[in-house]
C-alpha cells in the first residue's frame, strides 16, 4: 500500500519516445521474464533465448517511435518477439538441438510433475532431465506456429484473444492450431500421461 | 478426449519452471543497457535524419505509393538540376570538361625536334632526343 506506484505503460513508451532511455529500461525489466518465456519455449535454448532476446529489445527500442499505441505494450513486444523466434527458428532450421542443462528445483514440488513421474508405474518413472528432454522432444517436432501457440496458451496461460492479436490471426486459427497441436503432443508424450 | 488433452496440458505447462537463475534477468538488463547506449552513440546521421523523416511523413497517414512518388519526383528534379548543370554556357563547359593541365615543364625547341628528324636515328633516352647539339639554350 505504501509502495509509490508503478508507471503504467503508456507512461513510460511515452517518455521513452521523448529520449529518455531509463523508461525504456523498466520496460526491459518488467517484460524480460515474460518474452524470455515465450523465445525459451519455442527454442528450447537458452543461449539463443538471450541472444534473441537482446535483439528484440533492441528492436522494440529502435521502433518505439512508431508505436501508435493500437494495441497494449504487451501485445506489441510479444508480436516483435513472436516474428523474431519463428524467422529465427525458420532460419537455423534446427541445426542445433535443445540444451537441457537447466532446470529449477521447484518443478519437483509440483503436483503434476509428481503425478507424471510418481513411481508406481514403472512407465512414468522418469527423472526430471528425461521429462524435460521429452517436453522440449515433444515441442520441436511441432510447427513454429504450433509451437507458438501452446507456448503462450498452455505454458504462459494468454487467452485466445490476446494470442490472436499477437499472432496476426483469427481466434479460430488459434484454437484449431491448439487442438491440433495437443493432438500431436499427446502421441509424443503418451508414456507420461496419467492412466 | 478432453480429459486426455488436460494431461497433455499439464505436462506442458511443466515447462514454465524452466527459467534462468534469479540473477540473470539483472545481467540481462545491464548487457541491454550497454548494447542500447553503444548503438544510441554509434548512429550514423544519416539515420537519424531517414528515421525523423519517416516518422515525419508517419504523421500525415500518406498512402503507400506516395513514398514511392516521392522518391520519384526527387530522382527526377535531380536528373532535371544535373542537365541544367551540363547545356550551360560553352565556357563553364570548357572549365568543367578541360582536364586540369599541370604547370609547364620546360619544353623542347621544335626546331630543333624537326631537324633532328632529317639525320640519321639516335638514341632516346627519358624521352628527349639525343645528339650533340644541345637542347636547352640558358
Amino acid at each position: 500500500m505504501d509502495e509509490p506506484q508503478e508507471p503504467k505503460d503508456d507512461e513510460l513508451v511515452a517518455r521513452t519516445k521523448d529520449g529518455d532511455a531509463s523508461a525504456f529500461d523498466d520496460l526491459v525489466r518488467r517484460y524480460s521474464p515474460r518474452v524470455y518465456g515465450l523465445v525459451y519455449n519455442m527454442t528450447s535454448n537458452h543461449e539463443e533465448t538471450n541472444d534473441l532476446l537482446q535483439d528484440i529489445f533492441l528492436k522494440a527500442f529502435r521502433s518505439i517511435k512508431g508505436f501508435r499505441g493500437d494495441s497494449s505494450f504487451y501485445t506489441w513486444i510479444h508480436t516483435i518477439a513472436a516474428n523474431m523466434t519463428i524467422n529465427f527458428l525458420k532460419k537455423r532450421n534446427r541445426r542445433r538441438g535443445p540444451s537441457l542443462d537447466d532446470i529449477d528445483a521447484r518443478i519437483e514440488n509440483d503436483p503434476d510433475y509428481i503425478e507424471a513421474t510418481a513411481k508406481t508405474d514403472p512407465r512414468r518413472e522418469a527423472t526430471l532431465s528425461e521429462l524435460q528432454k521429452k517436453l522440449n522432444e515433444a515441442m520441436q517436432k511441432l510447427s513454429h506456429d504450433h509451437r507458438a501457440v501452446v507456448t503462450m496458451f498452455d505454458i504462459q496461460g494468454m487467452p485466445h484473444a490476446e494470442i490472436a492479436k499477437i499472432l496476426g490471426t483469427s481466434e479460430g486459427t488459434v484454437r484449431s492450431r491448439l487442438f491440433y497441436a495437443h493432438r500431436q503432443l499427446q502421441n509424443y508424450l503418451e508414456e507420461f500421461r496419467a492412466p | 478426449m478432453s480429459e486426455e488433452l488436460s494431461d497433455i496440458q499439464k505436462l506442458i505447462r511443466l515447462k514454465r519452471y524452466e527459467q534462468p537463475p534469479e540473477d540473470y534477468f539483472d545481467d540481462f538488463l545491464l548487457e541491454f543497457q550497454r548494447r542500447q547506449r553503444a548503438e544510441m552513440l554509434q548512429r550514423p546521421l544519416w539515420q537519424i535524419a531517414w528515421e525523423r523523416a519517416n516518422l515525419w511523413l508517419d504523421g500525415f497517414r500518406v498512402p503507400a505509393l506516395a513514398y514511392a512518388s516521392i522518391l520519384v519526383a526527387a530522382v527526377g528534379v535531380t536528373g532535371v538540376i544535373m542537365n541544367s548543370q551540363t547545356q550551360g554556357p560553352a565556357a563553364a563547359i570548357a572549365s568543367i570538361s578541360a582536364p586540369n593541365i599541370a604547370p609547364a615543364a620546360p619544353t623542347v625547341p621544335v626546331a630543333n625536334v624537326s631537324s633532328s628528324a632529317k639525320l640519321p636515328p639516335s638514341y632516346i633516352l627519358e624521352k628527349r632526343p639525343v645528339s650533340s647539339n644541345a637542347p636547352f639554350s640558358f
